[in-house]
C-alpha cells in the first residue's frame, strides 16, 4: 500500500468516524444520563432521514430550514417516547433496554407503514470535492466533521458549564442522587416503605432487625428484594414462623444460603403449612412439588394428546416450532434467573445447529451422536464468552453479548464458506433417521422427539427451579451483591446457568437443523433473538411458568398474525412496550394482580406487585 | 395485477371449468426457519398448490424443503445456482440470474467497448452478490477481461468512501456494481466520482436504473449500463409491454421494475400452462410449461438453463441493455439468448 493509499484511508476512516460521532453523540448521552441502551436510537435517526427527504427533496424547502425541522421533530419524538415510555423505567435498565427493542420494532414496521419500503433519494445538500496533495475529501464529509466536531466541543460545555447541563450531570449515575434527598427519592422508597409496613402487620409484631436499615441502603433493599422474592414464591413473608426472633432469622438466612441447614430453615422450606408439605412431598420423592409437577405433567399431556386431535401437517409444525421455542425460551430464561438477558443465547442455538449438522454431512455421525455433541459445544464455548462476559453486569453485560452474537453470525455468514454456506446458506441437511427401529423422518415422529426434548427441559427446570440452586439464584437475580456478602458465590451461579442455558439451547439448535434441514447465518441474528426476549417476557421471567405462557402465546399470535406481513412486527413490538410498562412481571402474574386489584385496601394505594425484571 | 385481471375477464377457464382465482401472501421476514414455516402454511393450512414471488437466496432453500415433497410449483425470483436442478423438478426461476446475463452483456462491452481491459466488481456480501460476483468473474475470465477488484460490502453501508479507495487503486476501465441494490448502487456510483473515478459504469444485476439515477445524481450515473432491467417505455418493448407499464404505474403509483415483471409474467405463464394442460395437477401443468415458448410481457419466454442447472428450469427471454443517457433511461441493443434463437 502506497503512502498515498494509507493517508487517504486514514483521511476516510477519520470521515466515517465523526459520521458514527454524530450518531453516537446523542447514543451515549441518553446512556450516561437515563443509564439506557436506547436500541430504537437508530430509528430516530431513521426519522430524521425521513423529515428531510420530504421537506428538502420534495418540497424543496431551505436544506438549513430543513435541518431544523428535522431537529425539531426527532426532539419532539425523542421527548413523546421519553415522557410515554422510558419515564417511568428509570433506574430499571433492563426494563428500558427490552422496551426499547419494542420501540425499534414499533418505529420500523412504522416507517414502512407511512413511508414505503422504497429508497427515497435525496439530492446532496453539499457537493463537490476537495483535493489536496492528491488527497481527496467530499464537501459533505467536511461538512460532518465540522458538525461532529462543533457537536462534541457544545455538549462538552453544555454539560461542564451551564446550569441544566449540570443538572443532567447530577441525576447520572454515580452521582450520589440516591442518597439525595428529594421528590423523586421520596418517590422511589413509597413501595418498598410500604411494603415493609405490610409485612410488619401481617407478622403482628415488630419488625426484626432483618428487615431494619437506612431508606437507600444498599444491603437493606437487597434483603427487602430477597424478602420479596420468597413471599412471591411461596405465599409467605420471609420472616419465617411467627414469633421466631429476628436475629436467628437472620442467621438461618446466612446458613440455607451456605448451603447449611437449609431444609431446617422456613425461609427455604416452602412455607408453614401447605407449602411446607409441598416441600417435604418434593424432599421425599425428590421432584418438584404438586403444583409444579401438575403444571408439566399439563403439558406433556397437551403434547400427548395434540396428535390424537389432528395429524394435519401445518397444527404439526406450528406444535413443533412452539416446542422448539419452549425449550430455548425455558435454557433462556434460566439465565434471567440470575438477573442477566444474554443477547447471545440465540448464537449458542446457532453454534449447536451448525456443529451437528457439519458433524453429519462432514464426518458421517449419527444425528443420536450428534445432538449431545452439538449441545457440548455449545456448552463448551460457553465457558470462556461466560468467563469474560459475566464479568460486567447491566447494560455492559448486554453489550458484550450482544457483540459477541454478532461475531458469531458474522463468522457464519462470511467465513469457510465452503463449510458453513456462507450467505447462500447450509442445505442438504438429513433428518435424525433411525433409532430403535423407529424412523424420525416424518412430522409427526419429530414432532414427538421434539416433545419428549421439550417436557425432559421443562421438568428438568422447573425442577432446578425449585431447588436449592433455583432459589440462591433467585436471590441473586434480586440482589446480588447481598448473596455475595452472605457467601454466595456469585459469579459461579451465574457461569453455571450461562452454560447449561447454552447447553440447552444447543440442544435445541441441534434438533432446528436437522428439522428444517437449512440452515443460514440469519436465523442466529439480532431478529429472532429480540423474539426471543419477547416470549421470555411477554411471559413473564419473575415464574418458571413464564416462558411457557409466553411461548405458546406469541407463537400462536404469530402464525395468527402472519398475514399482516411486515405489521406483525409493529404488533408484536407494541405489546412489548405495553407489557413492560404495564405489566412487567408478564401474563403469568396478571391472575395475581387481578386478584391484588379486587382485595385492594380502600382509600390506600396498591401493594407493589413484586421483583419482575427489574431489579 | 395479473389475477385480477384474469378475474374481471370472467375467470381461469380451465378444460370445462372456471376458477376464480385468490391470492394468499405471507411475509417470511427474510428468515430461513420463517420462510418454512410460511411455506407449511401456504401448502398444509391453505392448500396451495402454486407459489410465486420468494426474493431471497437463503429462504428459497427453505421453501423448497416443503413445496418439493409436497409437489407445489415454486416460481422465485431468488438468484443462486443451488436453487435450480434435477433433484428440485417443481421448482423455477421466473426471471434472467447473472449466469444467463454476464456473458452476452461482457460480450457485447467486449465488441462496442474494446477499450475497456479491467473490471472492478463491488456486490453485497449474500447470495445475490456472492453468486453475481462469481459468473461475471467467470464471463470475464472466459472473455479475456482481467478483474481489477472483486469486493464485497455489508448491505446497509452507507459509506463506501474505504472499499472504493482499496478498489479504485487498482485503476480498473470499468466499475461494475453488480448485485448491489438500487440505493447502495446509487451511492457507490456517487462516491466513486467524487474520489474521481471517470470510467465506464456497469450493473449486472441492477434492477431499477430509475433509483440509482435518483440516488447517484444524473452525472454519477450517467453511462451506466444496465442489461437485467426492461424499460416498459422503450422502442425494443412492445405495445402490451407498454400498456402493461402503463396500468401498473396507475395502480401502484411506480415505474414497475423487473421483479414485479418476472412475477407477473410467472403467473401469467402458469396459468397458460394451466389451460394448455386442462388441468390444475402441477405434474401435468409442469409438462406443459416446458413443451412450448409463451408470449408473455416479456416478449417470447422458453424454460431452459439444463447446461448451467442440469434441468430446464429457467426462464430466457430478450435481454435488453439499457444506459442511462442524461437522467434518463435509453435502452440501446437486445440481446436474444440461445434457447431462443433456436
Amino acid at each position: 500500500m502506497s503512502i498515498e493509499l494509507l493517508v487517504q484511508a486514514l483521511l476516510n476512516g477519520f470521515g466515517l468516524a465523526m459520521a458514527y460521532v454524530l450518531v453516537a453523540l446523542g447514543l451515549t448521552l441518553i446512556f450516561s444520563i437515563l443509564e439506557i441502551i436506547n436500541f430504537a436510537h437508530g430509528e430516530f435517526y431513521m426519522l430524521g432521514g425521513y423529515v428531510t427527504y420530504y421537506v428538502y427533496a420534495l418540497f424543496g424547502l431551505n436544506y438549513f430550514a430543513t435541518l431544523v425541522l428535522a431537529i425539531v421533530t426527532v426532539g419532539i419524538a425523542g421527548v413523546v417516547a421519553e415522557r410515554l415510555i422510558f419515564h417511568d423505567l428509570r433506574g430499571k435498565a433492563l426494563n428500558a433496554f427490552i422496551v426499547s427493542l419494542g420501540l425499534l420494532w414499533v418505529m420500523q414496521a412504522g416507517a414502512q407503514l407511512g413511508f414505503g419500503v422504497l429508497d427515497k433519494p435525496v439530492p446532496s445538500a453539499f457537493s463537490g470535492v476537495v483535493r489536496v496533495f492528491g488527497l481527496v475529501m467530499s464537501v459533505e464529509r467536511i461538512v460532518v466533521s465540522l458538525t461532529a466536531i462543533v457537536l462534541i466541543v457544545g455538549l462538552y460545555l453544555f454539560l461542564r458549564l451551564s446550569r441544566p447541563g449540570r443538572a443532567m450531570r447530577a441525576v447520572g449515575p454515580g452521582s450520589g442522587r440516591r442518597r439525595a434527598p428529594g421528590r423523586q427519592h421520596r418517590r422511589r422508597l413509597r413501595p418498598r416503605l410500604r411494603c415493609r409496613l405490610r409485612a410488619r402487620r401481617r407478622r403482628r409484631r415488630p419488625a426484626g432487625p432483618a428487615l431494619r436499615g437506612e431508606p437507600g441502603d444498599g444491603r437493606a433493599a437487597g434483603r427487602q428484594g430477597v424478602h420479596h422474592y420468597y413471599r412471591r414464591r411461596h405465599g409467605q413473608p420471609a420472616g419465617g414462623r411467627p414469633g421466631r426472633p429476628a436475629p436467628g432469622r437472620r442467621r438461618g438466612s446466612r446458613r440455607a444460603l451456605h448451603g447449611q441447614r437449609r431444609r431446617q430453615h422456613p425461609r427455604f422450606s416452602h412455607g408453614d403449612r401447605g407449602p411446607a408439605r409441598a416441600a417435604a412431598w418434593a424432599r421425599r420423592w425428590s421432584v418438584a412439588p404438586p403444583a409444579p409437577a401438575a403444571g408439566v405433567a399439563l403439558i406433556a399431556v397437551a403434547a400427548a394428546v395434540l396428535p390424537l386431535l389432528t395429524r394435519d401437517s401445518y397444527y404439526l409444525d406450528v406444535a413443533t416450532t412452539i416446542l422448539m421455542n419452549l425449550t430455548l425460551t425455558m435454557s433462556f430464561r434460566l439465565q434471567v434467573s440470575t438477573g442477566q438477558i444474554n443477547m447471545a443465547h440465540i448464537s449458542f442455538m446457532g453454534i449447536g445447529a451448525y456443529a451437528s449438522a457439519l458433524l453429519v454431512t462432514r464426518v458421517g455421525l449419527s444425528f443420536w451422536a450428534t445432538l449431545w455433541i452439538g449441545a457440548l459445544v455449545a456448552a463448551l464455548l460457553a465457558v470462556p464468552i461466560g468467563s469474560v462476559a459475566l464479568r460486567v453486569s447491566g447494560p455492559y453485560y448486554f453489550l458484550i453479548t450482544f457483540a459477541f452474537s454478532e461475531v458469531v453470525r458474522l463468522f457464519f455468514n462470511n467465513f469457510f464458506e465452503g463449510l458453513f454456506g456462507g450467505p447462500s446458506g447450509l442445505v442438504g441437511i438429513p433428518k435424525p433417521g433411525r433409532l430403535l427401529g423407529l424412523v424420525f423422518d416424518s412430522k409427526l415422529a419429530l414432532y414427538w422427539l421434539m416433545a419428549v426434548i421439550s417436557v425432559v427441559v421443562v421438568l428438568a427446570f422447573v425442577r432446578l427451579d425449585y431447588s436449592r440452586f433455583g432459589l440462591t439464584a433467585g436471590a441473586i437475580r434480586q440482589a446480588d451483591l447481598v448473596a455475595e456478602t452472605l457467601g454466595v458465590n456469585v459469579f459461579r451461579y451465574k457461569l453455571t446457568t450461562f452454560v447449561l442455558g447454552s447447553f440447552v439451547a444447543g440442544l435445541a439448535g441441534v434438533f432446528f437443523a436437522h428439522y428444517r434441514q437449512v440452515l443460514h447465518s440469519s436465523d442466529f441474528g439480532l431478529e429472532p433473538m429480540v423474539l426471543l426476549v419477547v416470549f421470555a417476557v411477554i411471559g413473564g421471567t419473575g415464574s418458571v411458568w413464564g416462558p411457557v405462557v409466553g411461548t405458546i402465546v406469541m407463537t400462536l399470535a404469530s402464525e395468527l398474525l402472519r398475514e399482516l406481513h411486515h405489521y406483525e412486527i409493529l404488533v408484536f413490538g407494541a405489546v412489548l412496550i405495553l407489557t413492560m410498562l404495564f405489566a412487567p412481571e408478564g401474563l403469568v402474574a396478571l391472575p395475581g394482580a387481578v386478584r391484588r386489584f379486587l382485595r385492594r385496601p380502600r382509600r390506600r394505594a396498591p401493594a407493589p406487585t413484586g421483583a419482575g425484571l427489574a431489579p | 395485477m395479473r389475477a385480477d385481471e384474469i378475474n374481471k375477464a370472467g375467470g381461469l377457464k380451465v378444460g370445462n371449468d372456471v376458477y376464480h382465482i385468490k391470492i394468499v401472501s405471507y411475509d417470511h421476514k427474510a428468515l430461513a426457519a420463517d420462510a418454512a414455516t410460511a411455506a407449511n402454511k401456504l401448502v398444509f393450512q391453505d392448500k396451495v398448490k402454486y407459489i410465486i414471488g420468494n426474493a431471497v437466496g437463503a429462504t428459497c432453500n427453505a421453501v423448497q424443503t416443503v413445496t418439493e415433497p409436497e409437489k407445489v410449483l415454486f416460481s422465485f425470483v431468488c438468484w443462486g445456482t443451488a436453487n435450480l436442478g434435477p433433484d428440485k423438478p417443481y421448482s423455477f426461476r421466473a426471471m434472467l440470474s447473472q449466469w444467463e446475463v454476464a456473458d452476452p452483456f461482457y460480450r457485447w462491452v467486449k465488441e462496442k467497448h474494446p477499450q475497456i481491459k479491467r473490471v472492478a466488481l463491488i456486490s453485497p456480501n449474500d447470495t445475490s452478490g456472492k453468486d453475481t460476483n462469481t459468473a461475471v468473474v467467470k464471463a470475464l475470465k472466459g472473455l479475456g477481461f482481467e478483474v481489477a477488484a472483486d469486493e464485497y460490502y455489508e448491505r446497509g453501508t452507507k459509506d463506501f468512501y474505504p472499499i472504493l479507495t482499496k478498489l479504485l487503486a487498482t485503476k480498473p476501465d470499468m466499475l461494475d456494481v453488480a448485485a448491489a441494490p438500487a440505493g447502495e448502487g446509487g451511492l457507490i456510483l456517487k462516491q466513486a466520482r467524487e474520489l474521481g473515478f471517470k470510467g465506464a459504469k456497469g450493473w449486472t444485476a441492477g434492477t431499477n436504473p430509475f433509483t440509482i439515477i435518483g440516488v447517484a445524481g444524473k452525472e454519477a450515473a450517467e453511462g451506466v449500463w444496465s442489461p437485467l432491467n426492461i424499460n416498459v417505455k422503450s422502442d425494443f418493448v412492445s405495445q402490451t409491454v407498454r400498456r402493461f407499464g402503463e396500468e401498473y404505474e396507475k395502480r401502484y403509483k411506480e415505474v414497475p421494475g423487473v421483479i414485479a415483471i418476472a412475477n407477473y409474467a410467472a403467473f401469467d405463464v402458469i396459468t397458460k400452462a394451466m389451460q394448455d394442460a386442462r388441468s390444475l395437477e402441477t405434474d401435468k401443468v409442469l409438462a406443459a410449461l416446458t413443451q412450448k415458448p409463451f408470449d408473455t410481457v416479456w416478449g417470447k419466454l422458453v424454460l431452459g438453463g439444463k447446461e448451467t442447472y442440469g434441468i430446464d428450469r429457467q426462464f430466457l427471454y430478450p435481454m435488453v441493455i439499457s444506459e442511462v443517457r442524461d437522467g434518463k433511461v435509453v435502452d440501446i441493443a437486445q440481446v436474444l439468448p440461445a434457447a431462443l434463437k433456436k
